[in-house]
């Protein structure tokens, strides 16, 4: 755990090369923790006349509670009032969140991006933007990747095609008659078109070639 | 199994960012906030692009030594050989394609 005098508190080894990730059964510890204090913070709070301080500091637990994932970053730069930094704090560990554990490691780089910046709202939105980003862009090499395999063999191809356009046809020729189901063929080339084109994009070598 | 390095296609963003590490000292990283600042482009852009150019191999990351105790550690950037070397020719490349579909108005009034 690195204790920073200007107030930034980061749950880390130093000396590790990458931040250590905490297992099922500490997760599950951090959770209960967590939302044993968040209660008795809030019950004190209430007791106590609805106290900001302890009111922000409870959230700050359940939110810490929340997203105990893995590593858990709190920013208490002394600059910002206990609202802001408990704001801050989940922003910037929604973007962990949402960015994965494969991503964790960039936990400590992001908080320093976001101490040093003029704008730390600002910038951890961006960085949630990013983490979504990221992951938008692992769903997309996962299902080209899917798409690549399907590609690479004219029966995985045609096949689950040719069910989808056979039952086009039927549907289309028992609601409006033959005619119809008729000029569903262009289609067929359409599609033939498109996968050669696919294939020379990708440079997608059929099995069998 | 592990992934195939990802393929970089050289938009604006990805040419402002290489542009920067070519244009400083090759001994002197960069970090994501400072490339932010330089480019004038978000965190939204900016760390995605990172990740994808370290994946392929045009960048390389290291963790910064020698942090004094209160702060955490950055992560630098520097360009690697690869990476000069794919993005000169990507842009060389780039330079000889004539486009599909333009209109030069020197040539119009021939």
């Amino acid at each position: 755990m690195i204790d920073d005098p200007n107030g930034i508190v980061a749950w880390f080894d130093p000396d590790s090369p990458e931040p250590a990730e905490l297992s099922d059964r500490d997760r599950r510890g951090v959770i209960g923790i967590g939302i044993f204090l968040t209660f008795v913070f809030l019950s004190f709070s209430v007791y106590a006349g609805l106290d900001t301080g302890e009111l922000g500091t409870g959230l700050a637990f359940a939110g810490l509670s929340l997203f105990a994932g893995g590593s858990v970053i709190v920013i208490n730069l002394d600059v910002l009032t206990i609202w802001d930094r408990v704001r801050l704090s989940l922003t910037l560990n929604l973007a962990l969140r949402i960015g994965g554990r494969a991503r964790r490691w960039q936990a400590e780089d992001w908080q320093v991006a976001v101490e040093t910046s003029p704008h730390p709202f600002r910038y951890g939105l961006g960085l949630v933007l990013a983490a979504v980003h990221m992951r938008l862009y692992d769903l997309g090499t996962l299902l080209l990747r899917a798409a690549c395999w399907m590609l690479a063999s004219n029966h995985r191809t045609w096949w689950p095609l040719g069910a989808v356009l056979a039952f086009a046809a039927i549907n289309i020729h028992l609601s409006q008659g033959w005619g119809s189901a008729f000029y569903t063929l262009p289609t067929i080339a359409a599609f033939h078109l498109g996968i050669e084109h696919l294939r020379r994009r990708w440079n997608i070598k059929r099995k069998g070639d | 199994m592990t992934d195939p390095p990802p393929k970089i296609r050289l938009t604006t963003t990805t040419r402002l960012v290489l542009d920067l590490f070519m244009a400083v000292d090759p001994e002197e990283p960069l970090w994501g906030y400072r490339i932010t600042e330089e480019t004038g482009l978000g965190p939204g852009t900016i760390y995605p692009l990172l990740e994808r150019l370290e994946k392929a191999g045009w960048i390389t990351g290291s963790w910064e030594t020698g942090v004094p105790e209160d702060r955490p550690r950055r992560r630098l950037y520097i360009l690697s050989g690869t990476g000069r070397q794919e993005y000169a020719t990507l842009r060389q490349d780039r330079r000889g394609r004539t486009p599909l579909w333009s209109w030069n108005p020197r040539r119009a009034g021939q």
